[in-house]
């Protein structure tokens, strides 16, 4: 991934890499942009409009002749339609309007990482660089000399990147989200401000803001054709689940009813570990963020898991291959009628009505994260926290760096948000008592106009996560099967545990990351084996005390330390 | 000494001059880079470069050793290492020798090209094959089940899986590797199978007396290569095939490390364990060297 190094960022990888390519829908193709595309500034119809037009209200002032380079990699499905984004229908009423020439140099995504390391180690750098995972951690990449400090230019010269960092109850920004605001009301998040704050007080990207997170974008999917003909109802319990693995048992030997993640307890996103209150692939630590708490594995309630997983794979419920499958095959099983039940992306199931080659009906939902009786409120969440996502930052050799902030700042602004999340008035949305409502021309996908947020989700600004859903409707009172499946893994689930996002101190990482990776490479086999039943689940004891001496309770502590003094920097 | 040096320098300028490009490449792209290898004793840096990282001495290395699951890693780097020489080496020689004696020239070629299709498919491409082929479901346990067997998941097997890595190298390799013992067998001289034919000689014997010692030179050189590579198992291959229930026997030293540096992208640790493995490697190929300088009179240099 993009971090880098030797990197007080525990950034959980993981999860920021869930965020990118979910959203970015990038990462996987990314080798179809290759080289270096250079680009020009935008040409034609900007070129004159800066002059003669009036300066609208998103004009940056001294902008006049003032050239940004920006490295950023070109996602993929933008590719496809551009060479370079300052083609892009956004980016150049962007320039129009603000008066900025942004120069584009994209970078693939594999070489991201070399070339930043060669313009660290030659001190040359573009203006504006797109996620830069700095060696030794943002507050290093400041204090040796490479990327500015945005504290200085925070009051004056971008006010709303400012509100919309300290936002933490919902209500970003002064406008009012289209029809999409009554799909679901998402739960307040912690603001922005605590990831993109160093150790030290420096404010030190600029991030993408997602003002309505906390919705899961995986889960568990089921096919619902074999339910109804087994004349059952979509499974909301694990008794209820039971009953519905043994009906897809019975449909032959050739079916597998249902198949876990590789490692055996976490799907995606720990579908069935959460109904026992566990997430097992990371740290989680407590709402106020103050707690780290102990590690799944060695919480008594993953011994309950493992038991009832044992005994579904011995009677035959879990696919006796599950941590041999990689997706692809996953794809193929469910679509040749083999499989019953798996987790998925919350793209797929829309795809997957067209893909279908088995030979009866083919129909499939997403499957509520299963409980253990319909009372109880789950506290896990596939979903992500408010971090730094698909970030910029300013770098020293900007000759202009408040003009690069101001620039940035502009996603921020009402303007900016309807253009790139709701396109152009008239044609793809329309304002009926200043609330933007998408035209049939987007629900009916005939309209040329790409979103930018769909195209290119990478921008700097607000992001809206219903936004994106409704545009994959039908119409506005008719959501997408996929938009649908997000809002089923949200039921009865709250993000009261977070993932254990902790900055650490340069050594404490390194620490860290080895006696992490020390314990998993004792447990995760240990874990397979239990569930298997290659192991007795009389040894749990055993395991859970190896597993903490091998590196679990001193990366807990380690986690514990780093994040009390993340808290202490506020 | 000098003196022949010169005299021989004079003689046969001609053939330095044109060895002057690739020396000076090798110099340039594989002896220069080589103080980056200071990495290993530094906890490096990129924006401090290689002069200005912390000096640690040998902290990398004995991070390396002090893990719970050092001994494990190396220990089947060892084993997968051992076995697969004892494997891939003389299957491609056997093979090569059988063809030989194929009278059929159109029956040879078309051996030679199916058996050497493999290799040019990628590892990847060749993996997903494997895991299917290998899958509960897959062919090799529906051909099990037809024969009443038990169908089992090959790649969960712990057991089994050093010998699912080792002959799926064979099958990759086994043609392309066999090329260079058919190009060895091409030069012997014809006229010694007709002496031995007039000796009375069976095609055995033949094979025993003149085809095989033609070809030991050969295969004495390709031997202590493949010894110097020992350490270095196959370990893409590997990260593809294995998963948690496999660490037991097939997590390697390659895999290890990069498990362990992906997250924490740890230059120095990778590069410490990789010269590691670099420096126990050329000592075993200068003592596979040696040992056979002495007793077949076969070397590299």
């Amino acid at each position: 991934m993009k971090n880098s190094s030797l990197i007080r960022f525990l950034s959980i990888a993981l999860c920021t890499a869930m965020v990118t390519s979910v959203f970015t829908s990038c990462g996987s193709d990314a080798d179809e942009n290759s080289s270096e595309v250079s680009s020009q500034s935008s040409t034609g119809a900007s070129e004159t409009s800066s002059s003669n037009q009036e300066k609208g209200s998103l004009y940056i002032e001294g902008s006049e002749g003032v050239t940004l380079t920006y490295w950023i990699p070109i996602d993929s499905t933008a590719a496809q339609n551009f060479s370079t984004l300052a083609e892009h229908p956004y980016f150049q009423w962007l320039q129009e309007q603000t008066g900025v020439t942004i120069e584009f140099i994209h970078p693939s995504y594999e070489q991201m990482e070399q070339q930043l390391n060669l313009m660290i180690a030659s001190k040359e750098f573009y203006d504006l660089l797109y996620e830069p995972w700095y060696p030794g951690g943002p507050q290093a990449g400041i204090d040796e000399g490479c990327f500015v400090d945005l504290n200085p230019y925070l009051d004056e010269y971008m006010p709303d990147y400012k509100a919309a960092l300290n936002c933490s109850d919902g209500s970003f920004g002064d406008w009012e989200w289209g029809p999409e605001k009554e799909l679901y009301q998402p739960q307040p998040q912690r603001a922005f401000l605590e990831g993109c704050t160093t150790f030290d007080g420096s404010l030190w990207c600029v991030s993408q803001i997602w003002t309505d997170a906390y919705l899961p974008e995986a889960g568990p999917v089921i096919r619902k054709d074999w339910l109804d003909e087994a004349g059952l109802e979509v499974p909301e319990t694990l008794d209820e689940l039971e009953v519905v693995l043994e009906a897809f048992k019975q449909r032959g030997e050739d079916v597998i009813p249902m198949n876990l993640g590789n490692y055996g307890c976490n799907g995606l996103d720990g579908s069935i570990a959460s109904a026992f209150g566990l997430y097992p692939s990371y740290f989680t630590m407590s709402k106020d963020r103050t707690t780290v708490y102990p590690h799944a594995y060695t919480q008594d309630a993953f011994k309950d898991y493992l038991t009832l997983m044992n005994d579904w794979y011995q009677k035959g419920y879990i696919d006796p291959d599950f941590m041999n499958r990689d997706s692809t095959s996953l794809d193929a099983m469910f679509l040749d009628d083999r499989l019953g039940i798996y987790f998925n992306q919350w793209t797929t199931p829309d795809i997957w009505e067209q893909n279908y080659t088995g030979e009866q009906e083919f129909e499939v939902v997403a499957m509520p994260l299963p409980r253990t009786d319909t009372n109880q409120q789950l506290t896990w969440l596939n979903s992500y926290d408010s971090q730094p996502t698909s970030y910029t930052c300013i770098t020293t050799s900007c000759e202009h760096p408040e003009i690069a902030a101001a620039w940035l700042n502009v996603g921020f602004k009402k303007e900016a948000i309807l253009r790139h999340t709701y396109g152009i008035e008239g044609e793809t949305y329309e304002l009926r008592d200043g609330i933007p409502y998408y035209t049939d021309a987007v629900f009916n996908g005939d309209q040329d106009y790409l979103f930018t947020c769909e195209l290119f989700p990478n921008s700097t600004g607000y992001c809206s996560y219903r936004s994106s859903l409704m545009r994959t409707a039908d119409s506005d009172t008719k959501l997408s099967a996929r938009a649908e499946a997000c809002l089923t893994w949200a039921q009865n689930a709250s993000a009261d545990t977070n993932w254990g996002y902790t900055v650490f101190e340069d050594d404490l990482w390194g620490e860290f990351d080895s006696a992490y990776n020390d314990a998993l490479t004792y447990a995760d086999p240990m874990v397979l084996k239990f569930i298997i039943g290659e192991e007795s689940l009389d040894k749990f004891d055993e395991f859970r005390e190896t597993a903490k001496s091998m590196g679990l309770d001193r990366a807990q502590e380690l986690a514990q330390e780093a994040r009390d003094k993340m808290a202490g920097k506020e | 000494m000098l003196r022949r040096l010169k005299l021989d320098l004079q003689r046969n300028y001609q053939a330095y001059l044109m060895a002057i490009p690739s020396i000076v490449l090798i110099f340039i792209f594989c002896y220069i880079p080589m103080y980056g290898i200071l990495i290993v004793f530094q906890d490096y840096k990129p924006q401090a470069g290689i002069l200005g990282s912390e000096w640690v001495g040998l902290a990398n290395f004995a991070k390396f050793f002090q893990s719970p699951h050092a001994l494990k890693v190396v220990r089947n780097t060892l084993f997968i290492s051992v076995y697969s020489l004892l494997v891939n080496f003389p299957f491609p020689i056997i093979l090569a020798l059988l063809l030989n004696e194929v009278r059929s020239q159109a029956f040879k070629r078309t051996v030679q090209t199916i058996s050497y299709m493999p290799y040019f498919i990628s590892t990847v491409v060749i993996c997903g094959m494997l895991k299917s082929f290998m899958a509960y479901d897959g062919v090799i346990n529906e051909i099990i089940k037809i024969f009443g067997g038990e169908p089992q998941s090959f790649l969960s097997n712990a057991a089994l899986f050093p010998s699912v890595i080792v002959f799926s190298d064979l099958w990759q390799s086994i043609g392309w590797n066999s090329i260079i013992y058919m190009a060895a067998l091409t030069s012997i001289d014809p006229d010694l199978y007709e002496a031995a034919r007039m000796d009375g000689c069976g095609r055995l014997r033949q094979m025993w007396h003149i085809t095989i010692p033609g070809i030991v030179p050969t295969m004495t050189i390709l031997l202590i290569l493949s010894v110097g590579g020992l350490l270095a198992a196959n370990s893409d291959k590997i990260l593809l095939l294995y998963s948690p229930l496999t660490y037991e026997t097939g997590d390697v030293i390659g895999t290890f490390i990069y498990r362990q540096g992906l997250q924490g992208g740890d230059y120095s640790y990778s590069e410490a364990v990789g010269l590691f493995q670099t420096v126990i490697n050329f000592l075993l190929l200068v003592f596979a060297n040696w040992f056979s300088n002495k007793t077949t009179e076969t070397s590299l240099w």
